[in-house]
């Protein structure tokens, strides 16, 4: 059902932001899609926290008993909801938002920002699984979540300057995933330079 | 009806190949020069939740909490 919805999502976003022109309207449009992809994929991460609540007493039960050790499962749980629940709803996802909206065109950078895509998507789900691991109650976990979630909206780089903010809360912007994404994906989309991606490494080679 | 130097600078930047991405960045508040560091960082922070979520178990023993 996420890949289902993460493809019809991304139709319709793909839709909002048709063909976008090269122009100062444009740049506007091009970084409120890279945003709100990034936003959409932070948003569907909290589907982490109910799976993760309702095994909870199983799985710990189950480790106290000696099945397996704790670590193992957090490993396994990992992998396969990095695959199956973020790394591919995030391509279904973003593949249609990147052609529909004619992002910066080139094999290289759409393959920069499908990687940055996934990667973030990864990294939203790490972060909701530790949200639910130090939380008691599903609602401690949400409301934790939604703070964090908002927080790193505000610094993402889109919604404000973190240059212009009090000194005191611009370092913020530096615990905020969305904020790296964001500029990794605005990089890569405004650059004129291309980049080129080095096959199996997690580099990126500027020319 | 004299146009503002707002008006003119915006005539001016014209199309996205025209514009020098040094503009785009600072009008964004982007570091055009980052792209690495992000990308790595963004690894690390994946990393480091991951790393935080194994030794939870631990963690939780520590501090007395099932």
């Amino acid at each position: 059902m996420t890949c289902s919805v993460a493809l019809i999502f991304g139709i319709f976003v793909g839709l909002t932001f048709w063909k976008l022109e090269k122009d100062i309207a444009g740049v506007q449009n091009r970084a409120g899609a890279i945003f709100f992809t990034l936003v959409f994929l932070d948003l569907l991460a909290v589907t982490s926290i109910d799976s993760l609540l309702n095994e909870r007493a199983v799985i710990r039960k189950e480790v106290r008993l000696g099945y397996y050790p704790a670590f193992m499962y957090m490993i396994a749980k990992t992998l396969v909801d990095a695959i199956l629940l973020r790394a591919i709803p995030a391509l279904l996802f973003g593949l249609p938002v990147y052609f529909m909206a004619k992002l910066s065109p080139g094999s290289a950078k759409t393959m920069m920002f499908m990687f940055v895509l996934v990667t973030f998507a990864i990294a939203t789900q790490l972060q909701a699984m530790v949200i639910v691991e130090y939380s008691r109650r599903a609602g401690t976990a949400t409301v934790v979540f939604v703070m964090v979630l908002v927080i790193s909206m505000l610094f993402g780089g889109f919604l404000v300057n973190a240059d212009s903010t009090h000194p005191g809360v611009a370092w913020v912007q530096y615990l905020s995933l969305i904020f790296y994404a964001f500029e990794a994906m605005a990089v890569n989309e405004f650059k004129v330079r291309p980049c080129a991606l080095v096959y199996g490494y997690y580099v990126a080679i500027l020319s | 009806m004299q146009e503002s130097s707002f008006d003119l600078a915006v005539e001016g930047l014209g199309s996205i190949e025209n514009v020098d991405g040094e503009i785009i960045a600072e009008t964004l508040g982007i570091n055009m020069g980052k792209l690495r560091r992000d990308i790595v960082l963004l690894v690390i922070w994946a990393g480091s939740l991951f790393l935080v979520l194994l030794i939870s178990p631990t963690l939780r023993s520590l501090f007395g909490r099932r």
